[in-house]
């Protein structure tokens, strides 16, 4: 790869990756419709073309083409309570183009529900809709600290059950020592993004927390595979030589903000601009964590451990210490959290996290009301006026 | 007041009294309480344990103190719980069992913890992938965490025969709970939307052997007296439940009968058998493999439209009321389907929004006249 | 034989006579509704203009939001039923009606008789119905009947994307004061009801003919918009507020009828 800049390699490699799997049927490789923290590993073995749903309705808003979808899904008697990663997903099932262009419809389903409950009717409509097989890999919800035994010998039974399932729905038998190539690349890249990430904690950040929700894309769609290694060593590289050039993204870094949740994905250009014209900068965010997945490639149950300890499959203590550490960490003057409209599962628990950060810290926390794809659940005005109050919050506590 | 009467009359306090209940149970034998949120979760093992199980639904409750917890597009069920969870209510019961149910009822017992911490809430997670081998031996391990964690709070233990005896009462008490179902449906002008409710919201809230008793009682009476089956429509209800009050008067208003439900509340509770098998846990973990059709347990053949369908020819129902609970994700997902398969069918269906607490039933009206006009004309 | 038709909305009242099921020999329109005056002054009124007596009425029906409380009539039956045999009175090609009231919005499907088979009603939103329309109107400073001229001049269609009618009479507010042309954004308003109307449309599926009632129906911009959001002729009923009150008076007669 040339010396390109991050930036400009993550638009390269992910136009690369859809041609890719625009190809895949006619390459003769099947397609997997796939869930956003799954483990892919057991595709990447079987040589199947992954394709995140998700992924492709935020890049679908991002291209202001969500509501042209909802209206598809909305019309066929999907509430517009449910999530709109699905309602925009379900609008391009029937449709078959986008904004964002095409996707290859599936030959099979590979849903994860470590990160929500959602996904598994969204799965299961999919499923009947398409007719094809869906492979459910059930990450229990932890509410206890830890999994405990039994769940992961359950999760264990699942990848075995599933390795079945991919040989039957493949034909031929399980890749294994791909497989172990592919856990170990899953973990490089992994240790790689975290690595990236953790700049955040310097002053001055190296980078706009922003441009990770693009970078995000390689780690969702190509973890377990030799480009997602190659990328994030190039990104972590650059940001490596940032820090060692004491290169900030900001000439005067005034608030050092903390955002919780999914970015607006129709809206990228305000939640820029709204840091940058007030010398703000994301330095991090609750969300990238969740793909920091590592685990002893030799044992299933560490990999079962592994994929169940995200942000949202836990409970709240997990979520309370993990921002806590942030706030700590990434020296944090103020924390955004986005109520997005379709995530219920992280909402109803940022009242009292929010609570607790700001009596346990002192850092003030702002709530702004939105959604993830959907832009008629969010008002301009009333995110605007929100940053700002946080930032004038953070002001007075200065003087 | 017939013999009747007097039982419904008794059903309807109790299923409108259940602090009441508990308060009894606990003064007049000592023993202790334990709570059981919706919607599948498997009473028996507190029942093992000598306990009262004792059904969490939410209730008729002004929310005040759930908006400091959760946002106003929370589930009225999920927010009602909130609610009495912030104001103590839950503080007579050792222990609350909190199965994860839904993405909003994952969280609202991590902030039951905080609200209320002194009555403690145990999660129990059932499996998606519960008919495999590996998650039948999930649940039934489910149910001994559960079992072991009740243990831990509050002494009383359970052994695999005292599992196996409240497995077998339960057996009898939900197939009793379906049959009554049946000749319900055969006697319209006794048992009415509302009644017929009272019968399934008082088993929640004293022991099941006592409410065996009077259903069977009930059922009995009831198959003594001529057939009627109601002037209105009969239909099928499905969604998670038929509360409020009003929607039940309302119901009732309008001459429907309910000859069948698939409510989660309701049916959905009664309708699995529970096998056989040596181990008790295992049972329960056979149990929740054979059950379908609920919007809350992982279907990828998306089951419940043809189950509806079975239940609308069972009975020669007119059509089916299908009650969205508003901000219910599950429910909202399968209505689509359910709407194709009833369609597909020829049965016709009224799409109604319900909450929980609904200061006013005027929209509803409008809906379920127009619906039972369309029904009677046909 | 004559039957009277009473229809007692939120905002107006209506009453039509029925001689044999047949010919209307009166029709009123008082724009108050229920909890007023309302409806015992278009009764007064129906039976003036008929020139008969309240004992020459053989059967009174009464629909509408108001019919719990409508002491004089003998039965009430839901405006749903009302409305679509009164659709299938004036127009009885119809077999979809789109009605969009001062309150709520409703779509029913009907059959060659004018029963109905199946209706869909809007979620308790003002967004989609007459409502929406005022509160645009009153921010733009014009009536709600100037709304359809004003359309009308339109060169673009100044998207309101927001479905709740606080937040969309905001980015209304927003347009303005970014200088866009009053009547691009009224094209907007149309189009952010027909696309809700159309979206509630397509729970029960449109079948031909469509006609639209109700007193949004008196907007031709609107009409037109949900046109061209639909891709079908919408055909306004004649007489369109009166279509519940006629249903009303013709359901009397079959009634009266059947024995």
């Amino acid at each position: 790869m040339t010396k390109l800049s991050a930036k400009d390699a993550i638009k390269k490699i992910q136009a690369e990756y859809y041609e890719e799997a625009n190809r895949a049927h006619e390459e003769g490789k099947l397609v997997a419709w796939v869930t956003s923290i799954a483990p892919r590993e057991f595709l990447e073995a079987m040589d199947i073309v992954t394709v995140y749903p998700e992924n492709h309705a935020a890049a679908i808003a991002a291209k202001k083409g969500s509501m042209e979808m909802i209206d598809i899904a909305e019309s066929m008697g999907y509430s517009a309570d449910i999530c709109s990663y699905a309602r925009v997903n379900l609008g391009y099932v029937e449709k078959g183009d986008s904004a964002a262009g095409k996707v290859p419809y599936p030959d099979l389903l590979f849903c994860c529900n470590n990160i929500c409950d959602t996904v598994t009717k969204w799965y299961e409509i999919l499923a009947r809709r398409l007719n094809v097989p869906l492979i459910m890999i059930d990450l229990p919800f932890g509410f206890t600290p830890q999994p405990t035994e039994h769940q992961l010998e359950y999760v264990v039974g699942q990848f075995e059950n599933a390795i079945s399932q991919l040989e039957a729905i493949c034909r031929k038998p399980f890749n294994y020592s791909r497989f172990e190539e592919s856990m170990h690349l899953s973990n490089q890249a992994a240790l790689l993004w975290k690595e990236s990430m953790e700049f955040g904690k310097k002053k001055p950040c190296p980078f706009n927390g922003l441009d990770f929700f693009n970078y995000m894309a390689q780690i969702v769609c190509s973890r377990g595979n030799e480009k997602a290694v190659e990328f994030f060593t190039l990104l972590r590289d650059e940001l490596a030589e940032k820090v060692a050039r004491g290169e900030g993204y900001l000439a005067e870094e005034k608030y050092r903000i903390l955002w919780d949740g999914i970015p607006l994905w129709y809206n990228l250009r305000l939640m820029n601009n709204t840091f940058k014209e007030n010398n703000a900068v994301m330095v991090g965010s609750t969300y990238p964590d969740n793909w920091a997945v590592t685990y002893d490639t030799t044992d299933l149950k560490s990999m079962a451990k592994a994929y169940m300890g995200n942000f949202s499959n836990r409970e709240f203590t997990f979520r309370f210490h993990n921002m806590l550490r942030m706030v700590r960490d990434y020296s944090i003057d103020g924390v955004v959290m986005h109520c997005n409209r379709s995530c219920k599962n992280q909402d109803f628990a940022q009242y009292a996290l929010a609570r607790e950060i700001t009596k346990v810290t002192g850092v003030p926390v702002t709530i702004v009301d939105g959604d993830q794809d959907d832009p008629r659940a969010f008002s301009e005005a009333q995110y605007v006026t929100r940053i700002q109050a946080l930032f004038e919050t953070i002001e007075r506590s200065r003087n | 007041m017939s013999r009747i009467e007097e039982i419904l009359k008794e059903m309807e306090y109790i299923a409108h009294h259940p602090a009441q209940m508990v308060m009894k149970w606990k003064s007049e034998t000592g023993k202790k309480a334990v709570g059981i949120a919706p919607i599948h979760c498997a009473e028996e093992v507190v029942h093992a344990a000598g306990m009262l199980p004792v059904g969490i639904w939410g209730g008729q409750t002004t929310l005040t103190r759930a908006s400091e917890y959760v946002q106003a597009f929370c589930c009225s069920i999920a927010k009602a719980i909130m609610e009495l969870s912030a104001a103590g209510a839950y503080k007579h019961l050792d222990a609350i069992v909190f199965p994860e149910t839904c993405d909003t009822l994952r969280v609202i017992p991590l902030m039951m913890r905080i609200a209320d911490p002194l009555t403690p809430v145990i999660g129990l997670v059932l499996p998606d992938n519960r008919k495999i081998p590996a998650g039948i031996e999930y649940t039934a391990n489910e149910y001994r965490n559960i079992a072991k964690r009740l243990e831990e709070i509050t002494g009383n233990m359970v052994t695999d025969s005292s599992l196996h005896a409240s497995i077998e009462l339960y057996n009898k008490h939900h197939a009793a709970m379906m049959r009554f179902f049946d000749v319900a449906a055969e006697h319209a002008d006794i048992i009415n939307p509302y009644w017929r409710h009272q019968v399934v919201k008082s088993s929640f809230f004293i022991l099941k052997e006592k409410h065996l008793a009077l259903v069977e009682e009930l059922t009995a009476e009831l198959s003594a007296l001529p057939v009627n089956k109601g002037k209105g429509p009969r239909v099928v209800v499905t969604g998670i439940m038929t509360e409020p009050d009003k929607l039940l008067h309302l119901l009732g208003e309008f001459g429907y009968t309910i000859v069948a439900d698939d409510l989660a509340q309701s049916s959905r509770q009664f309708r699995t058998h529970t096998p056989d098998d040596t181990d008790p846990f295992i049972r329960l973990g056979k149990r929740f493999a054979a059950f379908e059709g609920c919007s809350c347990v992982c279907d990828p053949d998306k089951l419940r439209g043809k189950i509806l369908i079975d239940m609308v020819n069972r009975q020669q129902a007119d059509g089916v009321v299908v009650l969205i609970l508003k901000f219910c994700d599950p429910e909202e997902y399968d209505y689509p389907f359910i709407k194709q398969d009833l369609e597909a069918a020829g049965i016709p269906h009224l799409y109604l929004e319900i909450e929980q607490q609904m200061d006013s039933v005027e929209q509803l009206r409008t809906r379920l006249q127009a619906f039972s006009e369309m029904l009677m004309d046909r | 034989m004559l039957t009277m038709g009473v229809d007692i909305g939120s905002a107006s009242s209506k009453v039509v006579i029925l001689k044999d099921g047949k010919d209307i020999l009166a029709g009123v329109v008082v724009p108050v509704g229920t909890g007023t005056s309302g409806p015992t002054r278009a009764l007064q009124q129906a039976l003036e203009m008929a020139k008969v007596s309240k004992s020459d009425i053989s059967k009174v029906v009464v629909t509408g939001y108001g019919r719990m409380t409508f002491k004089e009539a003998d039965e009430q039956v839901s405006e749903i039923t009302c409305h679509a045999k009164g659709v299938h009175h004036l127009v009885p090609s119809a077999r979809t009606i789109i009605d969009i009231g001062g309150q709520d919005a409703k779509v029913i499907k009907l059959d060659e008789h004018g029963y109905v088979t199946n209706f869909v009603m809007n979620e308790k939103c003002a967004a989609g119905t007459g409502r929406f329309l005022e509160v645009m109107a009153r921010v733009l400073e014009v009536s709600v009947s100037d709304l359809q001229e004003l359309g009308d001049q339109a060169e673009n269609i100044v998207p309101i994307s927001s479905t709740c009618t606080v937040f969309a009479e905001s980015e209304v507010i927003s347009q303005l004061a970014a200088g866009q042309k009053s009547a691009d954004v009224v094209a907007g308003i149309h189009q952010s009801v027909a696309r809700r109307v159309a979206g509630l449309a397509g729970r029960v599926g449109l079948t031909p003919d469509v006609v639209m009632t109700g007193g949004v129906a008196q907007n031709g911009g609107v009409v037109k918009a949900l046109e061209r959001e639909l891709k079908v002729p919408i055909v306004v009923a004649p007489k369109s507020q009166l279509t519940g009150a006629i249903g009303a008076a013709l359901i009397a007669y079959e009634k009266i009828s059947k024995r």
